[in-house]
């Protein structure tokens, strides 16, 4: 990642502009000269100015990262949050103007921040944050009727495939994941940090231009999972019911339409 | 070799089940909604976009034609409005700050 984005360019850039090579890399690093050529309305060169514009920066991207990330900030608590973000942001050139996109690789920096080893979860939270906004940006589109479902031949059911819908988005982890994401509505609530024994999601839709998300148990995981990756309805079944012979296909496939995951059945070809 | 614990009954019986009770909680349309124009006022305008982004709550006056609010569907046009505004599914022009 680090900075190579705001380097390029070189060729094709006025020499007038030059100063730009230095400029943004010191934006985020304090330890870097300021650029030459920073300079005040009486010629003179102007250090506090620049790191008025610096601090602006940065406090502008931790202010992103907080409105983004606010169940990560409060798990960890605010003054480590700011600790984490800044360690963040100073790696992490935003690479688009639209503040929306920033904190994108928030979760892999996570996983790999060492000194969060002992916090794996943090990831997967993270994970759940950023899909949020993306399932929000995502296009529109109806839910799947649940009546055009009722009128397939029960023979064809088994074959039936589906559209997933385009703000569809399936977060795995072996934490109580929706449990923890949700530390962003109640902040005082006490939080569950222990392992589940197995894999499960947490899913996200958009069913009525509003998103929704929803703690997937370890079957219906594979069920949804399978149905969006253009598996037919019988295989889905199978593969969560192999997971836990105890598997309620009836309540799995009412979340599906409920939830609005899916859009369209997209053939029942046997 | 696994047997194979799905079949053809227990997938029918499955989306029989759940089909009936999607149509006895959520009446057909009732759940849906539609994008509104021209109908919230100040300040109340729908969105949540994330970070960087200025929409939700941010519309200056009442029923700012560029601002929606998300409204049970087949609501919007036939809403009454003061002074013989109407909601609108695309933005509108009128009662836009300058």
């Amino acid at each position: 990642m680090s900075t190579e984005g705001l380097h390029k360019n070189t060729t094709d850039e006025p020499a007038s502009f030059s100063v730009n090579h230095k400029f943004a890399p010191a934006l985020l690093d304090p330890d870097l000269e300021i650029p030459a050529g920073m300079v005040g309305p009486n010629g003179n060169p102007a250090p506090k100015r620049f790191s008025v514009y610096r601090n602006n920066v940065v406090v502008s991207l931790m202010e992103a990262m907080a409105e983004t990330f606010p169940s990560i900030k409060t798990i960890i608590g605010e003054e480590n949050f700011a600790t984490l973000t800044r360690a963040f942001i100073a790696s992490h050139p935003p690479s688009s103007p639209m503040m929306q996109a920033y904190g994108e690789e928030f979760p892999q920096f996570l996983e790999a921040f060492a000194p969060l080893a002992n916090y794996p979860f943090l990831s997967d939270v993270a994970q759940v944050e950023i899909s949020w906004i993306d399932a929000y940006h995502a296009a529109d589109a109806q839910p799947l009727d649940g009546a055009l479902l009722g009128e397939i031949k029960p023979d064809n059911l088994m074959n039936t495939r589906f559209d997933v819908h385009p703000a569809t988005r399936l977060i795995k982890s072996a934490y109580q994941l929706h449990h923890l994401f949700s530390s962003r509505e109640n902040s005082s609530a006490e939080l569950n940090f222990e392992k589940n024994e197995n894999i499960s999601a947490v899913l996200i839709t958009r069913p009525n231009l509003v998103v929704e998300t929803c703690q997937l148990d370890h079957a219906t995981t594979p069920f949804i999972e399978n149905l969006a990756s253009s598996h037919t309805l019988g295989e889905s079944i199978e593969t969560a019911m192999q997971a836990d012979q105890n598997f309620d296909a009836s309540a799995a496939i009412t979340l599906m339409l409920t939830s609005g995951a899916m859009t369209a059945i997209s053939n029942t070809t046997s | 070799m696994s047997i194979k614990l799905a079949s053809v009954t227990i997938v029918a019986a499955a989306v029989a089940a759940a089909v009936s009770t999607v149509s006895l909680t959520t009446p057909a349309q009732a759940q849906a909604k539609e994008k509104c124009y021209g109908v919230a006022l100040a300040g109340k305008n729908d969105c949540k976009a994330g970070a960087g982004t200025t929409c939700a709550g941010t519309s200056k006056v009442d029923y700012q034609g560029n601002a929606f609010k998300a409204v049970e569907a087949g609501t919007c046009l036939t809403m009454e409005l003061p002074g013989g505004r109407k909601g609108s599914l695309t933005e509108l022009k009128r009662d836009v700050p300058a």
